[in-house]
């Protein structure tokens, strides 16, 4: 299998008139062709600024601070504008959170489809109009022939979340950055939309990025899961290692907050307090104050990714081999596979 | 517009002076009490103000708009042949401003925050708050007086009102004063309106689907900013208008806003009238104009009642 986006030590800052904010942190994975990345994490933790980042969609207070990115093969840290233009949608393409804002209000669907045919593909509008059909049926929306001339307020927002992912297939990208696709939608429509995902993915042999912080949805759908703390990678590997053989305690901590969890006990369990401010991050682990299994070492120097299989690492000093032995919450341990 | 014309009747009235001095000119001096009375019924002017309404109302009903005080001969006649011009003036100057101030505002929205945008926004300010009136003296000094080049005053020269050209070169000045006036106040609110789409998620999409920004803005914000510019442009017709008849006072130009102005000076009270029933229908008509057009743009705003930007 082709390495398709890799990252290395990737770390993207903003420059605000209040200094510097770190947004994304020493960030390191590899996605191969027809794998499902799943990076999650809290809000505000970076995930949506990295996905962003890589297309760069950013404003311009943005810059790469260190490492690079690779979009097969070729190292697109250093993209111009105009170099960036022609790999969107066709390297690389992305779909956005909430399908209600992202498509134009005012422009028929299949408009807004054939735009990126005809200008990524340059197709005449013929070709882009069935090009545009056959992306519709690839999505599944029925009697694509007669929406093609609606709007997007026609739409329920499974429908336009379809057609977000129309459009972002149009060129035949080999990644995909979905950044929370059914956050917000309904769950029933959740569900048909994740089949979708694996069903294009099995497809076109599509390469994911999919980024939620529902892990019950990443559950579903990744190969490999990147749990994401303060704009850094602290701990990743398979989803079997993830949700079966947690390490890190903020895995923990996520993993213990699902309400699947929470009927044994009838309470909702949360992670106490909030992610920290990325604006001047005080030394060490930033997860420290929030660890109810902090060490001492944890306020002076920040972990480095331990090594616990080829596949799996993560980034706290309980790996270390002189920490304590620090076993995972029963509540984790004991639990139902998901 | 029944309402407009019941205030500006009685307010026209309430504002001292005599209007006899404006039917009679100087010879109201020398003219005895019993004349002036005389004269004031068969003007019908003795009559208390409700009963002058109505029999005003009553003519105006049959297309009847009286008596000019000072021009002598019927209203209507006297502002029929400058209601042309005036439209001539005020709508060429109406497109000029909208069409100049959506460039400047798609400049700016495109070079959002360097230097051309600031440039554009502190000369546009500036210029928006110097007076029209003063303005137009100026100019009319530069341009007239110092080099000569354009008329200062008028619609035409004498005999050649048919002559495109030299309408044209009568126009140049009003224009140019009108649109200084109002280009910035409506380019801002665009230039504004498009940062705020610039700021939507769409662009992002469009941005990912290998869009340039200047493509983004010409083909998706503008589009969807349509509506709300229609609208401003709507609502703006009344203050163009007003700009219209400054610019027609200050240049001497034959249309029915310097008429108005004269009229109200004079106390032509049935002038008066007319005007303002042109005025206040053009506003009218021009409103509802804006709502058709607005909800062919954007088929949500007939849904909803509401448009996609006041969401």
């Amino acid at each position: 299998m082709r390495t398709v986006l890799e990252l290395n030590n990737y770390s993207l800052s903003f420059d605000t008139p209040e200094g510097e904010v770190e947004a994304v942190r020493d960030v390191s994975f590899t996605l191969k062709e027809g794998e499902i990345l799943a990076i999650v994490g809290e809000s505000g933790c970076g995930k949506t600024v990295l996905c962003r980042s890589l297309l760069k969609l950013l404003p311009e207070n943005a810059f790469v601070k260190s490492g690079n990115v690779r979009l097969c093969g070729q190292d697109i840290t250093a993209c111009s504008e105009r170099q960036m233009r022609r790999l969107r949608g066709r390297k690389m393409a992305m779909v956005f959170q909430d399908p209600m804002t992202t498509l134009n209000p005012t422009v028929p669907i299949g408009k807004q489809i054939m735009e990126a045919l005809r200008n990524q593909e340059k197709l005449g509008y013929r070709a882009a109009k069935a090009r545009a059909l056959e992306l519709l049926k690839l999505v599944e929306i029925d009697h694509p022939e007669e929406r093609l001339a609606m709007q997007p307020h026609f739409f329920s927002g499974g429908m336009r979340q379809r057609c977000v992912l129309a459009i972002a297939l149009a060129s035949h990208p080999k990644v995909l950055l979905a950044d929370e696709p059914t956050t917000a939608l309904d769950v029933t429509v959740q569900a048909k939309i994740l089949d979708l995902l694996l069903s294009i993915r099995k497809k076109t042999g599509i390469a994911l990025v999919f980024i939620s912080h529902d892990l019950g949805v990443v559950a579903r759908i990744a190969d490999r899961v990147a749990v994401m703390y303060a704009g850094k990678i602290v701990e990743i590997g398979t989803a079997e290692e993830i949700f079966y053989d947690p390490r890190h305690p903020y895995t923990w901590g996520l993993l213990g907050a699902l309400p699947a969890l929470a009927a044994e006990r009838g309470e909702l369990r949360s992670i106490p307090g909030m992610p920290p401010s990325l604006r001047g991050l005080p030394t060490g682990d930033a997860f420290a104050v929030r660890n109810e299994y902090a060490l001492a070492i944890d306020y002076e120097e920040a972990p480095p990714m331990f090594s616990i299989s080829p596949t799996h690492s993560a980034a706290t000093w309980l790996l270390d081999p002189r920490a304590p032995q620090i076993e995972p919450p029963v509540r984790i341990k004991r639990r139902q596979p998901l | 517009m029944l309402i407009l014309s019941v205030v500006v009747f009685y307010f026209a009235r309430w504002a001292p002076g005599d209007p006899l001095q404006s039917f009679y000119g100087d010879a109201v001096e020398s003219m005895s009490s019993e004349e002036l009375a005389a004269a004031r019924s068969r003007l019908g002017l003795d009559a208390p103000i409700h009963v002058q309404y109505v029999r005003w109302l009553q003519g105006a009903l049959h297309g009847e708009f009286g008596l000019s005080l000072k021009y002598k001969m019927p209203a209507m006649r006297v502002v029929s042949p400058l209601v042309g011009n005036t439209l001539l003036l005020g709508t060429t100057a109406y497109l000029l401003v909208f069409l100049l101030a959506t460039f400047l505002a798609v400049a700016c929205a495109l070079h959002e925050d360097t230097w051309l945008d600031r440039l554009i926004c502190k000369i546009g300010t500036a210029v928006y708050y110097l007076p029209p009136f003063w303005l137009g003296v100026v100019l009319v000094l530069v341009f007239s007086i110092q080099l000569k080049w354009l008329p200062s005053s008028g619609a035409y020269d004498v005999g050649k009102a048919g002559d495109v050209f030299n309408r044209l070169r009568h126009m140049i000045l009003p224009l140019t004063v009108m649109i200084l006036s109002h280009l910035w106040y409506y380019g801002y609110m665009i230039r504004n309106k498009l940062l705020d789409e610039l700021r939507q998620d769409y662009v992002l999409l469009a941005k990912e689907k290998g869009l340039t920004k200047r493509q983004i803005v010409w083909k998706h914000c503008l589009r969807n900013v349509a509506p709300a510019i229609v609208n401003i442009m709507a609502i703006s017709i009344p203050h163009v208008l007003s700009g219209t008849y400054i610019a027609e006072s200050v240049f001497n130009y034959p249309g029915i806003g310097a008429l108005s102005v004269a009229s109200a000076k004079y106390h032509d009270y049935n002038l008066l009238m007319i005007l303002v029933l042109i005025t206040g229908a053009l506003v009218i008509l021009s409103s509802i104009l804006a709502q058709t057009v607005s909800e062919i743009i954007d088929p949500r705003i007939k849904e909803t009642g509401v448009s996609a930007w006041q969401r």
